[in-house]
C-alpha cells in the first residue's frame, strides 16, 4: 500500500501527572486512516478525542507509541520541526475558527503561505482568493473576521487550512459552534474535499455523522472501542 | 508590498492603541531624558572651548610687584610658556543705589589692544577705554544698572574716596562667573585710570598660559616654577602663586552637577520605560497566546513568532524615538542656553553631533528589545498545546506553588478581597512588572523630592554653621582690639570677631609651590562658626 497519505498510530499512550496520580488521556491506541478517507472521531467528553486529534496534527506528543503521517514519524520531531511539517502537510480547523482578528479574511488565508513560503509571493493573493471562492465566501475577502457570521468564519478557516495545499485536514468539532443548516454546508464542504483526495480526520459530536464520513472511530476512556484499528 | 505577518503587527499595535501609546511615550520619555543630557553636554562641551578656553584662561598667576611687558616678554621666551601678560586685579566697590555698594573687581590692563591672556571682547561701545573710562562686563549690568555713557561711582581700598568713571562700553568676559549670579561687578580700566582712583601705578600679577596640555596640573606647576625662578633671578619677589582649576570654568562643577542630575533622571526614566515596554509586551503576549498557538498550528516557527514581536517592539522604539529625539533636542538646547547664562557663555553654535543621535537610536531600539527579550522568548517558545488550551492540566495555574498555597489559606478576609488577592498572585510575572513600574516610578519621584530637600538642607547647614550677619573685609590689617571696640560701638551690633585671611600655597615635595588656597585664622573659642567635625578634633 502506498504510505504517502496514510495515517498510522501504534500503541499511542498519553498520560498527565496530576495531584491524584497519573491521568491516562489515551491508552495504547492503534489506528489507521487510509488516504482520501474522511474519518469521524466520536466519544463522550474526556474520552480522548481532542487529545487524539492533537496527536495526529503534531500539536501534542505521545507519552509512548508511534505516530506516522505518511512517511514522517511525527513523534520524533521537535516543536519547530513539527511547526514546519504541519504548515506544509496538515490543515487544522478549530471549533471556534481561530482567525486572527486584525487581519482580513484574505490575509488570514495568505498567512500560512507567508510562514511556510510554499507559494511564490506573487501568487499568494490569487491562490487565497481562489480558495475563498472554493469555500463560497470570496465576496467577504477584504472584511475582518468580526464582520462575518460563524459559518462564514468557519469557511474562511477551512480556506486557511487549505492554503498550503496539505494532504491532511484535522478538524476539531468544526460544526460545534454552528447552526444545523450551516453545519450541513460545512460537512458537505469536507466531503467534497475528501472526494478530491484530502485525508480528513474530524472530531465531532454531530449525530448522524455516518452519512457524511467514510468511517467512524469511537473512543471511550482513552481507548478505541469501535472503528479503524490496525 | 508589506507582508501579511507585518500587517498583523501593525494591526495589533492599532488594536491596542492606548497600550501602544503608553509604551511609545514611555520610550520617548527615556530617550527625551538621555537626549536632553547628551544634547546639552555636546553643545556645552563645544561652547566651553569656544567661549571659556577661547579666552586663553591663565594657567597660573604669579603675584609680584611692578610686573610689566618687559618681564612678560622674558617669560614668554621660556620653553613651556605660550603667553604671558601683566595685570592687576583691584577689589573695589561700586555705588549701585543710595548708599548701596556692590563688590567690584577692577581688571587693570596695560594694553587693551594686545590682550593675550584671559581675554574678553567688546560687545558694544568704545574700545579701548580712555583714561577716566571703564568697561563693564555684561553680566554685571543688572547689578550696576548703568548704560554706555553713564557715570559710575567707584571706591578703591587705598583711599576710600568716591571717583567718577564714564562707562565707555560693555564687554563679554567668558572667563568670569556671571556677575548677576555671584552678586559682583567686573570693570576694566587702564593703568592711568587706576592711578586716578588713588591707587599705586603698578601691575602686581603676571598671568601665564602654558604650552602643551593646559589641563595637566603637573605640567603647569613645573612651568610655573621655572617662571618663578626666572622672575626671582631678575630680582622680582614672587609673593604668591595661584594655579586656577586647570582649564576649568569657575562654575563648571555646577554644570557637571546639573548634567549628572539630568543623567540620573534620564536613566531612571529609561529604566521605567524599559519596564513599561516589558510589561506592555508581556501583556500583549498574554493576550495573544492563543494567536501564537494558531500561528504555530499553521506553520510559524519559534523564530518567526519571536521576529514578529521583536518587530513590534522595534516599531514601539521607532515611535518613541520619533517623539523623544526632537523633544530631547529642544530641551537639550534650552538647557544649554540656561547653563550658558549661568556660566556667562554665548552659544555660538547649537549644532548637535551625529554621535548624539546615534546613541539615542541605539538606546531607543536596544533597551526596549532587551526589556522585551524575556517575555518574547517565553511567549514565542510556548508549545501549541499550551497556547491553545483554555483548560486542562497546566503547570502555571494558581495553586501550583507555595505562595499560592499560602495565599489560598488566608482566612478572615471577605471573598471579594480574597478573589482580588488570589488573582494578584495568579500572574506572578505581571505582578513583578507592576511592582517594578511602581518601584522605579516611586524612586524617580522620591529622588526628585530628595534632591530638592537635600539642596535646601545643605544650604541650611551651611548657613547654620555661620553665626553672623555681616562680614567686612579690610584692605589692610588693623589691630584686633581697635576693630572690635569700634564695631561694637555701632548701635545694633551685639558681637564681633576679628579674623585674618591669607592666600596660602601647599609646598610640593620638591620644594615648589603647589595649588594655592585661602587660609582663615579665627579665635580658638570662636562663636561665629560651628562647622560640623567630620573627623579629628
Amino acid at each position: 500500500m502506498n504510505n504517502e497519505n496514510l495515517i498510522r498510530l501504534t500503541g499511542v499512550t498519553k498520560t498527565h501527572e496530576v495531584a491524584g496520580g497519573t491521568f491516562h488521556a489515551l491508552r495504547e491506541v492503534n489506528l489507521q486512516v487510509n488516504p482520501g478517507e474522511f474519518v469521524a472521531i466520536i466519544g463522550k467528553s474526556g474520552s480522548g478525542k481532542s487529545t487524539m486529534l492533537n496527536m495526529l496534527s503534531g500539536i501534542d506528543r505521545p507519552t509512548s507509541g508511534e505516530i506516522w503521517i505518511g512517511d514522517t514519524a511525527i513523534h520524533t520531531l521537535g516543536q519547530d520541526q513539527l511547526a514546519k511539517w504541519r504548515g506544509r502537510n496538515v490543515g487544522v480547523v478549530f471549533q471556534f475558527f481561530q482567525l486572527l482578528p486584525t487581519l482580513t479574511i484574505l490575509e488570514n488565508v495568505m498567512l500560512p503561505m507567508d510562514f511556510c513560503n510554499t507559494i511564490p509571493t506573487n501568487k499568494r493573493k490569487m491562490r487565497a482568493l481562489h480558495l475563498l471562492e472554493q469555500v463560497g465566501i470570496s465576496e467577504q475577502a477584504y472584511k475582518l473576521p468580526a464582520l462575518l457570521s460563524g459559518g462564514q468564519q468557519q469557511r474562511a478557516a477551512i480556506a486557511r487550512a487549505l492554503a498550503n495545499d496539505p494532504a491532511f485536514l484535522m478538524a476539531d468539532e468544526p460544526t460545534g459552534n454552528l447552526d444545523s443548516h450551516t453545519s450541513e454546508a460545512i460537512l458537505q464542504l469536507f466531503k467534497g474535499l475528501a472526494a478530491s483526495g484530502k485525508t480528513i480526520v474530524m472530531v465531532t459530536h454531530e449525530r448522524d455523522i455516518t452519512q457524511w464520513v467514510s468511517s467512524v472511530v469511537k473512543l471511550a476512556d482513552g481507548r478505541v472501542v469501535k472503528g479503524s484499528g490496525l | 508590498m508589506i507582508s501579511v505577518r507585518w500587517r498583523k503587527v501593525l494591526g495589533d499595535l492599532w488594536l491596542n492603541k492606548m497600550r501602544t501609546l503608553l509604551a511609545v511615550l514611555a520610550i520617548a520619555i527615556g530617550i527625551f531624558g538621555i537626549g536632553t543630557v547628551l544634547t546639552g553636554y555636546s553643545i556645552l562641551t563645544h561652547e566651553i572651548n569656544a567661549n571659556f578656553l577661547g579666552t586663553n584662561p591663565a594657567s597660573a598667576i604669579l603675584y609680584t610687584e611692578n610686573a610689566d611687558d618687559t618681564l612678560a616678554g622674558a617669560v614668554e621666551s621660556l620653553p613651556g610658556v605660550a603667553k604671558a601678560e601683566p595685570r592687576r586685579v583691584v577689589t573695589a566697590r561700586i555705588l549701585v543705589g543710595p548708599d548701596e555698594y556692590r563688590r567690584l573687581l577692577l581688571f587693570v590692563i596695560d594694553d587693551f589692544n594686545n590682550l593675550r591672556v584671559s581675554t574678553f571682547k567688546l560687545e558694544r561701545g568704545d574700545w579701548p577705554p580712555t583714561d577716566g573710562e571703564i568697561l563693564i562686563e555684561r553680566s554685571a549690568l543688572p547689578i550696576v544698572k548703568k548704560q554706555i555713557g553713564d557715570t559710575v561711582i567707584i571706591q578703591t581700598p587705598d583711599n576710600g574716596q568716591n571717583h567718577e568713571l564714564r562707562v565707555s562700553g560693555i564687554v563679554h568676559d567668558p572667563g568670569q562667573s556671571p556677575g548677576d549670579v555671584d552678586n559682583i561687578a567686573y570693570g576694566y580700566i587702564t593703568i592711568n585710570t587706576l592711578e586716578r582712583l588713588g591707587e599705586t601705578r603698578a601691575l602686581n600679577e603676571l598671568r601665564i598660559v602654558v604650552d602643551g596640555n593646559t589641563k595637566d596640573i603637573n605640567h603647569i606647576t613645573s612651568v610655573t616654577n621655572q617662571v618663578k625662578d626666572l622672575m626671582e633671578g631678575r630680582g622680582y619677589k614672587v609673593s604668591q602663586i595661584e594655579i586656577p582649576n586647570a582649564g576649568k570654568h569657575p562654575h563648571a562643577d555646577q554644570m557637571d552637577s546639573l548634567l549628572f542630575l539630568l543623567e540620573v533622571f534620564g536613566i531612571l526614566a529609561l529604566i521605567l520605560s524599559s519596564i513599561l515596554v516589558a510589561s506592555t509586551v508581556s501583556a500583549l503576549l498574554a493576550q495573544q497566546i492563543r494567536q501564537i498557538g494558531v500561528m504555530k498550528v499553521i506553520g510559524a516557527r519559534t523564530y518567526q513568532i519571536a521576529g514578529l514581536y521583536f518587530g513590534l517592539v522595534l516599531l514601539l522604539g521607532i515611535g518613541g524615538l520619533a517623539i523623544g529625539i526632537p523633544a530631547g533636542m529642544w530641551a537639550g538646547r534650552a538647557f544649554a542656553v540656561f547653563t550658558a547664562n549661568i556660566l556667562n557663555f554665548n552659544i555660538t553654535s547649537d549644532y548637535i553631533p551625529h554621535w548624539v543621535y546615534a546613541v539615542q537610536i541605539l538606546v531607543g531600539l536596544s533597551v526596549p528589545l532587551l526589556a522585551a527579550a524575556v517575555p518574547v522568548y517565553r511567549g514565542s517558545r510556548i508549545t501549541v498545546q499550551q497556547a491553545i488550551s483554555d483548560f486542562g492540566i497546566g503547570k502555571n495555574q494558581f495553586g501550583t506553588n507555595r505562595i499560592d498555597t499560602f495565599v489560598s489559606r488566608m482566612r478572615g478576609l471577605g471573598r471579594p478581597l480574597l478573589l482580588s488577592l488570589r488573582n494578584t498572585f495568579r500572574q506572578r510575572s505581571r505582578l513583578l512588572f507592576t511592582i517594578g513600574i511602581l518601584a522605579v516610578g516611586g524612586a524617580t519621584f522620591m529622588s526628585a523630592i530628595n534632591v530638592g530637600e537635600s539642596w535646601s538642607n545643605t544650604i541650611d547647614v551651611a548657613m547654620n554653621a555661620r553665626h553672623y550677619d555681616i562680614e567686612v573685609k579690610f584692605s589692610q590689617p588693623y589691630p584686633v582690639e581697635y576693630v572690635d571696640k569700634t564695631v561694637l560701638a555701632v548701635p545694633g551690633i551685639s558681637e564681633v570677631e576679628s579674623w585674618e585671611q591669607i592666600l596660602a600655597a601647599r609646598k610640593n615635595s620638591d620644594g615648589t609651590d603647589g595649588i594655592s588656597f585661602t587660609l582663615t585664622g579665627v579665635p580658638p573659642a570662636t562663636e561665629m562658626i560651628a562647622f560640623p567635625i567630620i573627623g579629628g578634633r
